[in-house]
């Protein structure tokens, strides 16, 4: 016998099954192997510990517990089987045709008064209960905005009258993050393109988080959201704007920071401007960091910011230190440190 | 009606080899035929007879399966639950402990598959906990607190270190003491994979338990 051998009849050795000559072979083999002999022990004594383990002990009132449950059961039993008949009796054809054919027809009536509203554009406010539409140097949520109603502009694309475009006057890439304020563009970029996302809400609907790049937005509304107000979060920052027909450009107020009075204030002032961040999202928070670290390398200000944060004693305000920091090695990963101080 | 009373494991084999019980071929009747009868005839209380007389082992073997009080009595719970919607019809082919078993190792496999998010999220605990994160281990069962808590909780850490399909042979063979055959039918896989299974268990806790066996003593082998 070899070890092989002695692996494949361990089992029957230790409960004395196996015939009187392999037993005798087996035995020699453990005369000579003090390995296996070894090994053959050890598994004895497993067994012998699995044998040892304490037998657990019924939960007190088991029995008294299931059959409490099997007889609510058969209770709930009795109410689904009279359920059951009445489904089964209202989805007999007799019952189920004519009443689907009702619902159609209804359907199609109802149905088809509304598209008819919608196309002939009639009741936009409808679906905008208690939104009014914001005149120019209004204010949302204590941010003034402005509104431009003018040079509203659809695309036609692959999906006629699926996708609509606004193109922003000054875009708030720039404007609501620190950066140079571009030259309104039409340049034509793809969806999924990359650039930063904004959360867009039509008719108080999430439309999503949408990209916007060289201040050209696209999204992709459904036949409810042809007129009406669509709103654009930006980071930090919420405009409005009226969309009659398809969308409307957004201008945001002009008395923005530039990014050298945000870096500025980054420094002086720590602690509000984490205060500011911490009300943001994390993709947000992710943004205005990517932005100020990039704008503060071009300036070869990272360090001096990064020191400065670190020495606040604001245990935020270190934390965001360290993004920076992690920032000037390449895009932080995983998000900002501040979201766990949220 | 006949049954066949197949061979026991190794808990019966070291106890008394000689043992009647061991014998192939000898037909005995299940014990369990008269209340299958009488539950099947409608007398709810047999039922519960029934439930009694094999809750212990139903849930010994979901307490090794599962690890936690709480879970094996959940899932014992709903064992004899399912055994109650369906076990009218029992065939009587097997002896109902048996049938009894299977239901349980079902309802334990199935509910582990559902637990592998929780699970890690224990393991996770009990890796903190070890390295003294969290609250020091406190007992969950009487038996703890008697002596060999230590040992006990050594080999039950070690038990579920082994995958489900390693873990049900080695429980229903070496701690239930079923034979082969009713451990194959059981989980309905070959006589075959169950001893093989059972090979691989053993040698999975011999490493994970090395240091409980002790120095080799080839005296007490020989």
């Amino acid at each position: 016998m070899n070890h092989s051998d002695i692996h494949d009849h361990m089992a029957d050795y230790l409960e004395g099954h196996l015939p009187l000559g392999k037993r005798a072979l087996f035995d020699a083999h453990l005369d000579d192997c003090s390995d296996c002999c070894r090994e053959i022990l050890e598994v004895q004594k497993t067994i012998t510990l699995l044998r040892s383990l304490p037998e657990p002990e019924v939960p007190a009132g088991f029995s008294e517990s299931v059959m409490r449950r099997v007889n609510e059961r058969e209770e709930m039993g009795s109410w689904f089987d009279g359920l059951r008949e009445a489904v089964s009796i209202l989805l007999s054809p007799r019952v189920l045709v004519p009443v689907s054919v009702s619902l159609i027809v209804i359907g199609i009536v109802v149905g088809s008064g509304q598209v008819q509203e919608a196309l002939m554009g009639v009741g936009p406010d409808r679906d905008f209960a208690g939104q009014t539409r914001l005149a120019d140097g209004a204010q949302l949520a204590g941010i003034p905005v402005a509104v431009n109603p003018g040079e509203a502009k659809t695309t036609q694309r692959s999906r006629p009258s699926s996708i609509f475009q606004i193109r922003l006057e000054s875009g708030p890439a720039s404007n609501h993050l620190p950066g140079p304020v571009r030259p309104p563009s039409t340049q034509v970029v793809g969806l999924g393109q990359p650039g930063p996302l904004y959360s867009v809400f039509g008719n108080e609907q999430v439309l999503g988080r949408r990209a916007i790049k060289d201040n050209v937005f696209y999204g992709m509304p459904r036949a409810a959201d042809q007129t009406g107000i669509l709103r654009v979060a930006t980071p930090g920052r919420m405009g409005q704007a009226d969309r009659s027909g398809f969308a409307a450009p957004i201008r945001p107020n002009e008395a923005q920071p530039t990014v050298d009075e945000w870096l500025a204030r980054l420094r002086t002032s720590p602690d509000s401007f984490v205060s500011l961040l911490s009300n943001s999202t994390l993709a947000e928070q992710e943004l205005w960091i990517a932005n100020l670290a990039r704008h503060a390398i071009e300036r070869g200000e990272l360090d001096d910011i990064v020191s400065t944060l670190r020495e606040s004693s604001s245990e935020k305000a270190k934390l965001l230190a360290e993004d920076f920091a992690a920032f000037g090695k390449g895009p932080i990963a995983g998000g900002s440190r501040l979201r766990n101080h949220n | 009606m006949g049954f066949q009373m197949v061979e026991r494991g190794p808990v019966a084999a070291m106890e008394s080899a000689n043992s009647p019980a061991r014998r192939r071929g000898v037909v005995v009747e299940d014990p369990d035929s008269d209340l299958i009868r009488r539950w099947k005839d409608g007398e709810e209380g047999a039922f519960e007879l029934l439930v009694r007389r094999h809750e212990r082992r139903v849930f010994g073997l979901l307490m090794r399966m599962m690890g936690s009080r709480e879970e094996a009595e959940d899932v014992a719970q709903d064992t004899f639950l399912s055994l109650h919607r369906h076990g009218r019809r029992f065939r009587e082919e097997a002896r109902f402990s048996t049938f009894v078993y299977r239901v349980a190792a079902n309802a334990a496999l199935n509910r582990r598959r559902t637990l592998g998010r929780s699970r890690a999220r224990i393991e996770k605990f009990a890796i903190r906990q070890s390295a003294g994160d969290d609250l020091p281990y406190s007992p969950r069962d009487p038996e703890d607190a008697t002596a060999g808590v230590e040992l006990t909780n050594h080999v039950r850490e070690a038990l579920q270190k082994l995958s489900p399909a390693l873990r049900m042979p080695v429980v229903l063979y070496d701690i239930e003491g079923l034979a082969y055959g009713e451990i194959a039918e059981i989980l309905s896989i070959a006589e075959g994979t169950v001893k093989s299974r059972i090979h691989r268990a053993r040698q999975a806790l011999r490493v994970e338990l090395k240091s409980l066996l002790g120095p080799s003593d080839e005296e007490s082998l020989l």
